[in-house]
């Protein structure tokens, strides 16, 4: 099996246009480049909006953790989101130890997804 | 009571000597989980001494045999020992790189961490080892390398 590999679909809403990437293996020292390389291919197109599905990704290292507070940084200051859906529970259980699941939106449902995605873009609906 | 046969079966010493790049980090985390689980830790523990372990490796392929140190041409040689008496682990990554000024420099919380104006997310290897291992000591000589020595108690 690769170390990382991941595949990308479109999000699909009324409100937005966002990515959904389906990471798969691990993202370590090592595989984090790769990693780093496809999200800012992704948000350079004015992507502001992303979902990490990490259901078959195995293992986050702390470079891992800090390319998605990166991500979530860039993409906050774009006025958009990002939302971790679905964590294994060894990554979970990695995040809630350092205090990570208080800092990154995290669902467990695409559809819970979808909806803290909406909520990042509230002054959209206002006008 | 145990033989000393069965005393030095509970009581392993493993020792490993390797040229490592980043590629191999995925396969120490793998003996290691293996190690840490073959000595009944939970799989919580397994994970925190895995994640503790990779961080330790990748901090001194960075560090100690980076391409900005002088180092980049000898062999980056890893040896990685790990120990466990009475219900403790200890595991030692020891390098042979540039060594470190201030060895123990790392953020202290998850605010320093997230704090506006990092250029970049970095240091939390450190932090996780301290989070998340027992006992943890740094020890670095510029020049000579480091030595990262953390144990894990078994609950």
């Amino acid at each position: 099996m690769k170390a990382f590999n991941y595949e990308t679909r479109e999000i699909t809403h009324d409100e937005y246009k966002g990515v959904c990437f389906v990471l798969r293996g691990y993202i370590d020292a090592h595989t984090v480049i790769e990693f780093e390389k496809a999200v800012q291919d992704v948000i350079s197109t004015g992507v502001n909006r992303v979902i990490l599905e990490m259901s078959a990704l195995s293992y986050v290292s702390s470079a891992g953790i800090g390319a998605m507070m990166a991500l979530a940084r860039k993409l906050s200051q774009d006025g958009g989101d990002l939302v971790l859906l679905s964590p294994t529970q060894k990554v979970y259980t990695i995040l809630e130890g350092l205090g990570f699941t208080k800092i990154f939106k995290i669902a467990n449902t695409e559809t819970e997804a979808l909806q803290k995605l909406r909520l990042a873009a509230p002054d959209e609906k206002q006008e | 009571m145990m033989t000393q046969e069965q005393s030095k079966a509970a009581n392993p010493k493993i020792e490993i000597c390797c040229r490592i790049d980043s590629t191999m980090l995925g396969l120490l985390r793998d003996f290691v989980t293996a190690v840490a689980t073959h000595l009944g830790f939970s799989p919580a523990e397994t994970s925190q001494i895995e994640i503790c372990v990779d961080e330790a490796c990748a901090n001194a392929l960075e560090h100690a045999y980076g391409k900005n140190t002088n180092f980049l041409e000898k062999n980056q040689e890893l040896t990685i020992e790990i120990f466990f008496h009475n219900g403790e682990l200890t595991i030692r990554v020891i390098d042979h790189g540039c060594g470190m000024q201030n060895p123990e420099a790392a953020i202290n919380s998850l605010e320093e961490y997230l704090a506006e104006g990092r250029e970049r997310y970095r240091g939390l290897g450190l932090y996780m080892m301290k989070k998340f291992m027992d006992r943890l000591s740094v020890r670095s000589e510029p020049g000579k390398g480091t030595i990262v020595e953390m144990t894990k108690v078994r609950r």
